[in-house]
């Protein structure tokens, strides 16, 4: 992660994966503590090269920092206060509709998630937004439940349509 | 297994008669290709009241149509959005993204279409005449030959992360490791699933495949309007019939790597078990080692999507012929049709050829035709469907996550799946914005199990003698390979370096 500031490596940001990679190559090892070794030695083999790698990352990160050819930084997560409200609030409306998926199934969660983020993120009117969620949550029921019988739990559409169409 | 010209032009005359229903076929099987979790298997499992319902020449012309589109299919999306609609167009990604932000997306698809109808037909076109010997490949392959063909896979990880080498093996053995999760080979014992039932049976590949391209890439693009750059977007908007002539051209000014390419897919089709990933893989790491330019790849070069393409739709060809010659079929589809066949009364096998020929060769006639109507539907349609980013980010994003994940769900119905499918996502996103590959990641997972798998299967057969690995002829010569092709790279720039300075 070169960057403008004269040419120094920003570093920082770039720990997150090598922290939760040594944390579950840990908890994998541990996992398989009483395990023949089988059923070992490959996740072994993997975990030990992943600390070797992890430890090689740090020791030149190290060095980096103490020649003064790396800095400090988390810019790279977290670029500017709007894009970070965006990306969450995107983030947020997909957990959300993974959460409503089992009670109010696949049509209704999509309209949903597809309506407030047409709302909040593109700034549609709410009658636009309103009318491109139903179109594609329509889509995404013919072809997904209808058509490819994807097994969603049904939602009170799905039951709705089911009760009067039979389909 | 001897074929005769009017079998042939027998099973030509047959294709064309159902020509209606290799459209509707391969129709179907570029939609579903290029959906995430929608595999060609799951849908004609989904349409076995019609393919057991009808003649059993029809119902394999509509399966083989399918099948074959579906390839095709699976890089549509891994060019436009960078998100592959299965496992074997996860190469295509590396290439075919960069090529199409640069808003030669028109070209990228054509070069997809055009590598894949060729890969399809050379490799189809072989099968037929070189059936007897190719088959006899599949009984050299065994447990320490695979082992040899995923480590070709998995040296990619090295390639793709160049420009990080560290950072990039960081992610690799994070995605083996991951890999490794679920129940045991050998024993069946559980490995750090976290106490989840669900996992035992190992980290579904399409939640992985899902997370870390579709939901990381939904929310990384969210940074710029547009998927394209500027000057892109400018060459997207002027582009016309001119862009898919272009696209071809090129694609037959590398005719010759298409073919080669196409070569090694079908080799490693023909081997049970191994499918289109390890191929795109292995031809795009190949195709990489002899290039000249291999700095180039992963920016966006012509090379980097014909090389997966071709050996993705090569492999189809390779899948079939170890369920027709000796009736183990190579691959989930091919278990499907298998079923499909058996019930209709086929005899798979040798016997297979000498009762009825015209069927067994006629499956890779019908490959060729289908390629042949799938280059003729597709092309027209690249200039139309190459615009879908020209969809502003915001709007794009939100219908990514959504149907995409439909695909995590769809596989094995599980919810745990489209959570497992965001925990994946977080991961890619911080991969992406921390400079970690995540097709590294990704070849990980993919190529992770299937060694693990093998070496235990060698091992086990040799009663744990190490020395298996090196004990056959056919082996030994791939493991000389891989040596060279680890070394020549080094080799390569070394020369180029004492080049560069003794011109200096």
């Amino acid at each position: 992660m070169k960057n403008d500031r004269d040419g120094k490596v920003a570093t920082g940001a770039d720990w997150i994966i090598p922290i939760l990679g040594a944390a579950f190559a840990t908890y994998y090892l541990i996992s398989i503590k009483d395990l023949a070794w089988e059923a070992k030695i490959s996740g072994v083999f993997c975990a030990v090269v992943l600390f070797l790698l992890i430890a090689i990352f740090a020791l030149r990160t190290a060095i980096g920092l103490l020649r003064g050819t790396h800095y400090l930084e988390l810019r790279s997560l977290y670029e500017s206060h709007k894009l970070a409200v965006v990306r969450g609030s995107l983030f947020a409306l997909t957990v959300a509709n993974v959460a409503l998926i089992p009670w109010a199934g696949f049509t209704l969660s999509t309209f949903g998630f597809l309506f407030a983020s047409f709302l909040w993120l593109e700034r549609m009117t709410p009658r636009r937004a309103a009318l491109v969620a139903a179109g594609l949550a329509l889509f995404g029921y013919v072809l997904f439940i209808l058509i490819l019988r994807t097994a969603f739990p049904p939602g009170p559409f799905e039951r709705l349509v089911a009760a009067l169409t039979g389909l | 297994m001897h074929i005769s010209m009017s079998i042939l032009a027998d099973q030509f005359a047959l294709n064309f008669s159902y020509l209606w229903l290799i459209v509707i076929g391969t129709t179907i099987g570029i939609i579903i290709g290029a959906m995430p979790g929608f595999g060609a298997a799951n849908t004609i499992i989904l349409l076995l009241p019609f393919t057991l319902a009808v003649h059993v020449d029809v119902a394999l012309i509509f399966m083989i149509s399918l099948f074959v589109a579906s390839h095709m299919g699976g890089g549509i999306t891994s060019i436009l959005l960078n998100i592959p609609g299965n496992g074997g167009a996860a190469a295509t990604c590396l290439d075919g993204y960069p090529m199409a932000r640069k808003g030669l997306g028109q070209q990228a698809l054509v070069l997809s279409f055009v590598s894949s109808t060729v890969g399809g037909m050379v490799t189809a076109g072989l099968s037929i005449f070189l059936l007897p010997y190719i088959s006899r490949l599949a009984y050299y392959m065994h447990s320490v030959e695979m082992v040899v063909v995923l480590l070709f896979g998995i040296t990619l990880i090295a390639s793709v992360a160049s420009d990080n080498m560290l950072k990039g093996l960081i992610a690799g053995f994070l995605g083996l490791l991951i890999g490794a999760i679920g129940a045991d080979h050998i024993y069946s014992t559980p490995r750090a699933t976290f106490g989840f039932i669900e996992l035992y049976d190992g980290v579904p590949l399409i939640a992985v495949l899902i997370g870390v391209f579709a939901i990381s890439e939904a929310l990384t693009m969210m940074e710029s309007s547009s998927v394209l750059s500027d000057k892109g977007r400018e060459l997207m908007k002027q582009a016309g019939w001119k862009e898919t002539w272009e696209g071809v051209q090129m694609a037959f000014a590398r005719t010759w790597h298409m073919i080669w390419t196409s070569l090694v897919g079908l080799v490693i089709g023909i081997i049970p078990g191994a499918g289109a990933s390890i191929a795109a893989f292995v031809a795009y790491q190949q195709s990489r080692l002899f290039s000249k330019t291999p700095e180039k790849y992963g920016t966006g070069i012509p090379e980097g999507v014909i090389a997966p393409e071709s050996a993705n739709n090569g492999c189809s060809s390779g899948d079939l012929i170890p369920l027709l010659v000796i009736g183990v079929p190579g691959g989930t589809t091919a278990a499907v049709m298998l079923i499909v066949l058996t019930y209709h009364g086929v005899q798979l096998g040798p016997r297979l050829f000498i009762q009825n020929p015209g069927m067994g060769y006629g499956v890779f006639v019908t490959m060729m035709v289908a390629y042949a109507v799938m280059l003729f539907t597709t092309l027209p349609l690249t200039r139309y469907v190459s615009r879908l980013v020209l969809i502003p980010t915001t709007v794009l994003a939100p219908i990514i996550i959504a149907f995409t994940l439909v695909g995590a769900f769809a596989p094995r119905g599980y919810m745990f799946d489209l959570w497992l499918t965001l925990v994946f996502g977080v991961i890619g996103y911080l991969c992406r914005r921390t400079g970690y590959n995540v097709v590294a990641v990704l070849i990980g997972v993919i190529l992770g199990p299937m060694l693990e798998a093998n070496v235990m299967r060698a091992l086990r057969i040799s009663g744990d003698d190490p020395l298996v690995f090196f004990s056959s002829p056919v082996g030994n010569v791939l493991w000389v390979a891989l040596a060279c092709s680890l070394l020549i790279p080094s080799f390569a720039k070394w020369r180029r370096n004492r080049a560069a300075l003794a011109s200096a």
